[in-house]
């Protein structure tokens, strides 16, 4: 096997394990092409995968090697193992007796002090945490400062040992008793135990905080509560050692569930976040289950960022509300939110306990009239972080009316920075997309510092910015109140930027920085420039925000600057030869620097593009294998999630995009195109509630974005919201007047109330900015309403020339081509157009419900112009056609039926495909019971299949609603005809005669032969008038 | 004040770091030679029942062996992938010492040697987990053909008990390939193993 096919292998095995079993299959069938040994080689190893890892596992065993986990995860406890062989060795002047547990931190035995004559445990601690002689000593400081407190929720430590060959140990006291992680899973803990074991933890808790000792790992595993009931917190400050391996290595030393969101995002800790972590773990005590849960790590960091948990009363009514308001008050995602200290917790804890105790008492002690003021202000917070819609909000804002005083008022007023990365302008020897990428890069930096800094700061998209723009037009497009404005430059051994920070109005320059690299670099580097505009605009980054920044970065110059210069290109993807080279710059980044994780998710959006351009689904691997590789170099690039989320919105997998969108959210809150792509996502979906809450979530965040109002208007035009649909619209063309969709918007508003002319209007204002095909298309359907068949052509056509691939244009207007006797021939040719890219779009996009509906339109409007052509056979393998797409309609089903009664050789299918229309027309009718039209066709059915008697009831309904229906006066003749009931029968024709109904219709009709041969027939039509 | 051993090996990790392999070969006998030696040591030292931490071992070696003063994380990387590499020579060597010795062979020979004192673990490698290694062995030097890549990383997985981390740094790999490699690795290698091909 050649090298090139081995990691093909290597490549598909990885992303097919990464699926959930089930869907292996499938993707496996995508991603072997045909290529059947590939598929026999995969299925092969997956199998086998199947039982390898246990298998080594155990294997390992019998190599003498502790320690070593194969999962990736914390090796799991082995009670029944003793992987330090110490059972029966003396360590120092302990005799070690037997293995107590293991976890995360390290192996625990019970051991008899030899010189004290007590027994102890004692913690061996995994060696990796104390490597270098810097950590060591750093942990035996922070391990005793931990054992001079003296509390009695605190485990006592003894002592911090050595033994001969450096292995380093605490000796701690020995409880008798078991770890709260069990007491919880035994499911045995009342309400009172629940309040009881917190309140311990708070005050073991209280003491640390108050000797500046934070635990930071708080969580049932590492509190014991001994047979007489004393909680006994352990392993105080070795938690910051595991952090710092925790943010080297990046992987999870224990569970994340009990993590505050602070240290997921790795800032500092303080009290607070032990505070959260109680809080985890009382209202795991009290429901059983954890508040922030997820199916993989991710997921419950999302969770533990982003999301509500159920209240407590709702899990279980029983519980008092107070408790769920203690509860919640722990778990304020801000921590300023949050209690303040411990013994704050403490004070209402304890106030609970009393309650407890004795019902009647007072509640109107300080801590809880603290408490329900932060009640307000917490019901407030929920209500904006839940999926709370616009009726919340106005409470909200009634809120903030009758409260201005809270501090989180004064939080809503400080000062907002909008502000715009202006064209940079450089020297002649650089190029221009080398300047351009790197106000693209700054731009994207600085919207992803914005998390990392208190001042509201909003970036307006690089893309918004055109290469001529002035600040004054930035200012008044955008509202920006400050704009940065560069200049590059170089001379032979550096290259250098100037940025100046300035107001806009007036225009004044408020700071200023250069970024210089030297030493012969070809370019600016990413770590310069992040330092750069955290100076420029005052903003202090913690190293963990410096290395987010500049994730998936390269420290090769030559690969920076080729990657500038694709997203230079990326920006321009409205010119098809800008992906190309996109692509290529990519390509030739990734040849200068092969792990440069940046260069792949830009190669991968650059193949997005290109699929969304020409829809070759061959270019979806490799979307998928770019994309998947960024991640694979590093794990923080939300662009490359987004990435994947598109390519999976444009192959219609829409759970697989959330998904995507989700992780992506994860890495970056403050990206409104996650929310906007989120949202759309939720809507291919119908979840449209869900939606208009994600289109909420992002205007939360940038509620300048014009893209997000147009976005949140279409799902109100979904909805028939016309006049909340108008306004967001309305504001897109105040904040963009440049923009066509604004007006196509508002148009479109209009249009589906059919007013035509204000909706013509503005589609041609928007074809005056810039001719586009939505505003074509629309002219040309209002144009068709208004029966301007020859107008709607034209129009059309320039739609479909604007937008060649788009099966909608070309069914538009093959339908006005039909309508046009003199270009009806071509109307053939453009459904079949129509139906081409249609049936393209379906394959890779098979979840797209508009297309089978339009493909079954475009095949039944082909008959019916087949019809006209009285070409039947024909006619009917597009009716036939038509209802593979869709199957339900029984005016197809009837016109097949027709066609085939026309046909000598397929007379035989007419009446099972007559029945088969009745069917139809049955199930329309349960819908639609008074659609006239409907039971007209369904009474000729009927009647067609000789079953007056099925026909007579609903004939008599549709005659009710319409009394001077013709042409059912003539079925009712039919009716009676076949019923024999000759009399009544000639009593319904000539009242349709007399009605106006036309005479040959009947005349022409042989089912009447018999009724036409009655002399009291040719009464009748003597005295009518039509007869003439 | 540097010792010539360790003069010898941080240079050779130079010379490792600055794409010379051969500079690999030389580095081997040094590497696999200290770890034995150390273990030997740590066995004396230890009375008790006691098996021996790989990682711990390795660094202990690392330590020993390279300059500090000039050692770089490129080099400690190298390091111990190279140490790795030997750490599958004395297990497999203990595993096949094992397997003779179960089968009546070469007790006399073997029966002295410090690898049976080194080694004496409380769970003792049964005469089936010895053969399973050896044919590990040989499943790995047949991915060795197929892929380089994997059969370093199996190396440092099995053999030297490094993380998926560790092992990422020790190849220049990332971690997400070490994991994906590893993940096929023992799929391929259990399938060698199990049907011999």
């Amino acid at each position: 096997m050649d090298a090139t096919r081995w990691d093909e292998l290597e490549t598909i095995f990885g992303q097919a394990l990464a699926l959930p079993p089930g869907e292996r299959a499938v993707f496996l069938d995508t991603a072997c092409k045909g290529d059947d040994s590939l598929r026999a080689e995969l299925d092969s190893l997956l199998d086998h995968y199947e039982q390898a890892p246990d298998y080594f596992e155990d294997l390992a065993d019998a190599v003498p090697m502790p320690g070593l986990s194969f999962t990736n995860k914390p090796a799991p406890a082995r009670n029944d193992r003793d992987p330090y062989k110490l059972k029966g060795a003396t360590v120092a002047h302990y005799r070690i007796l037997e293995k107590l547990g293991a976890g995360g931190m390290g192996v625990v035995y019970k051991a008899q002090d030899t010189k004290l004559d007590r027994i102890a445990a004692l913690k061996f601690l995994p060696p990796h945490l104390h490597a270098d002689d810097q950590t060591r000593q750093r942990f035996i400081a922070e391990a005793k400062a931990a054992s001079a407190l003296d509390h009695p929720n605190i485990c006592t430590i003894y002592e911090i040992g050595e033994t001969d060959d450096g292995q380093l140990f605490i000796a701690m006291a020995c409880y008798d008793g078991q770890t709260l992680k069990k007491k919880i899973n035994s499911g045995t803990l009342s309400t009172g135990e629940a309040l009881d074991i917190a309140t311990q933890m708070a005050r073991g808790l209280s003491k640390a905080h108050g000797k500046d000792i934070v635990h930071r790992d708080i969580k049932p595993a590492n509190v014991i509560v001994t047979n007489d009931g004393v909680v006994k917190i352990l392993d105080f400050g070795l938690a910051k050692m595991a952090d710092v391996q925790l943010t080297q290595t990046g992987t999870t030393m224990g569970t994340i569930a009990y993590m505050s969101p602070e240290q997921t995002r790795g800032e500092k800790v303080d009290a607070r976040t032990d505070v959260w972590s109680l809080g985890v773990v009382l209202y795991e005590m009290l429901t059983g289950a954890r508040p922030f849960k997820g199916d993989y790590d991710q997921a419950i960091v999302y969770s533990i960022l982003h999301e509500a948990p159920v209240p407590l009363t709702e899990v279980d009514p029983s519980l008092p509300e107070e408790l769920e308001h203690i509860v919640e008050l722990c778990l304020e995602k801000d921590r300023s939110l949050r209690y303040p200290s411990t013994a704050d917790l403490l004070a209402d804890l304890e106030v609970m306990t009393e309650r407890s105790g004795s019902r009647s008492k007072s509640t109107t002690s300080a801590a809880l009239r603290a408490m329900q003021r932060r009640k307000a202000r917490l019901s407030r917070r929920v209500a904006l972080a839940g999926g709370g819609v616009l009726l919340v909000l106005a409470a909200v804002l009634a809120y903030f009316v009758l409260q201005p005083s809270t501090p989180a008022g004064a939080e809503a007023s400080a000062p907002e920075i909008h502000l715009a990365v202006m064209p940079f302008t450089s020297v002649e020897a650089i190029d221009p997309a080398y300047r351009e990428g790197l106000r693209l890069t700054l731009t994207s930096v600085l919207t992803r510092m914005s998390q990392y800094t208190d001042v509201s700061l909003w970036i307006v998209p690089a893309s918004e910015i055109g290469e001529e723009m002035k600040i004054a037009e930035a200012r008044q497009l955008f509202g920006v109140n400050r704009v940065i404005t560069g200049r590059v430059r170089q001379d032979s051994h550096q290259v250098s930027l100037d940025l100046d920070l300035s107001e806009t109005e007036p225009i004044r320059q408020r700071s200023s920085v250069t970024v210089v690299e030297s030493g012969d670099q070809e370019t600016l580097m990413e770590a310069g420039l992040v330092s750069g505009l955290a100076e420029l605009l005052e903003i202090p980054l913690t190293p963990q925000a410096r290395r987010a920044l500049t994730a998936g970065g390269t420290a090769d110059s030559r690969a920076y600057k080729l990657y500038l210069q694709g997203r230079a290109a990326l920006e321009r993807i409205d010119q098809p030869e800008s992906i190309d080279s996109a692509i290529q710059l990519f390509t030739f980044a990734l040849e200068e620097d092969s792990l440069y994780a940046l260069a792949y998710a830009g190669l991968g959006r650059a193949y997005v593009y290109q699929y969304e351009q020409t829809k070759d689904t061959l270019l979806i691997a490799r979307v998928e294998q770019n994309s998947r590789r960024a991640l694979d170099l590093d794990d923080r690039l939300a662009e490359a999630r987004m990435t994947l989320g598109l390519l999976y919105i444009k192959t219609g997998d829409y759970d697989a995009a959330i998904r995507e969108y989700d992780l992506a959210l994860v890495l970056d809150s403050t990206n409104a195109d996650i929310f906007l792509d989120k949202a759309y996502a939720y809507e291919q979906l119908t979840r449209l509630d869900e939606a208009e809450t994600t289109y909420l979530q992002g205007l939360k965040v940038r509620p300048d974005y014009h893209r997000l109002y147009n976005k949140l208007g279409h799902l109100y035009l979904r909805s028939k919201r016309y006049e909340e649909a108008a306004d967001q619209f309305r504001t897109i063309t105040e904040l963009t007047p440049d923009n066509i969709w604004g007006y196509n918007n508002l148009g479109a508003v209009y249009l589906y109330q059919k007013d035509y002319e204000k909706a013509r209007r503005w589609f041609e204002r928007s074809n005056a900015i810039q001719p586009n095909f939505l505003a074509y298309t629309n002219l040309s359907l209002i144009a068709f309403a208004e029966k301007q068949y020859s107008t709607a052509a034209r129009m059309q056509e320039q739609a479909v020339a604007l937008d060649p691939n788009n099966y909608i244009g070309w069914g538009t207007l093959a339908r006005s081509y039909s309508r046009i006797p003199e270009e009806r021939f071509k109307a053939y040719e453009t459904y079949q157009k129509a139906i081409q890219l249609a049936k393209a779009q379906l394959e890779v996009n098979p979840n797209n419900a508009r297309v089978p509906g339009l493909l079954a339109a475009y095949y039944r409007r082909l008959g019916v112009l087949y019809y006209g052509e009285k070409d039947h056979v024909n006619e009917a393998r597009m009716y036939e056609q038509s209802l593979v797409y869709n199957e339900s309609r029984s005016l197809v089903w009837n016109n097949l039926a027709n066609a085939y009664s026309r046909i000598p050789e397929e007379r035989h299918k007419a009446h099972s495909t007559y029945q088969r229309a009745a069917q139809a027309a049955e199930a329309e009718r349960e819908r639609t019971p008074d659609d006239v039209n409907l039971l007209y066709r369904l009474v000729r059915l009927y009647l067609t299949l000789e079953q007056p008697r099925q026909a007579r009831p609903i004939l008599e309904h549709a005659l009710s609603i319409e009394p001077d229906h013709t042409g059912l006066m003539v079925e009712a003749g039919r009716l009676y005809e076949q019923l024999d009931d000759r009399e009544t029968a000639l009593g319904w024709i000539e009242k349709a005669l007399q009605n106006g109904h036309a005479y040959d219709d009947i005349e022409e009709d042989s089912a009447f032969d018999a009724l036409r041969a009655d002399p009291r027939f040719q009464q009748i039509r003597e005295q009518t008038p039509a007869s003439s | 004040m540097t010792q010539p051993q360790q003069e010898s090996v941080t240079q050779l990790l130079v010379a490792v770091r600055e794409g010379n392999n051969e500079a690999l070969n030389d580095l081997f006998p040094l590497v696999y030679g200290e770890l034995r030696a150390l273990a030997h040591r740590k066995r004396q030292a230890w009375h008790g029942d006691y098996t021996l931490n790989t990682t711990a071992l390795v660094h202990e070696a690392y330590i020993k062996l390279v300059d500090q003063s000039h050692a770089e994380w490129t080099s400690r990387a190298h390091f111990f992938g190279v140490a790795a590499k030997a750490m599958r020579h004395i297990q497999i060597n203990y595993a096949k010492h094992r397997h003779r010795k179960k089968r009546g062979g070469d007790v006399q020979k073997v029966s002295l040697d410090e690898l049976s004192q080194l080694f004496e673990a409380e769970t003792p490698l049964t005469e089936e987990r010895a053969e399973a290694l050896i044919s590990l062995d040989e499943a790995l030097s047949k991915l060795e053909q197929v892929s380089e890549r994997q059969s370093r990383i199996v190396e440092c997985r099995f053999f030297g008990g490094m993380t998926i981390d560790e092992t990422a740094a020790a190849l220049e790999l990332s971690p997400a390939t070490v994991k994906r490699g590893w993940a096929m690795a023992q799929a391929w290698l259990h399938r060698t193993m199990k049907e011999g091909s």
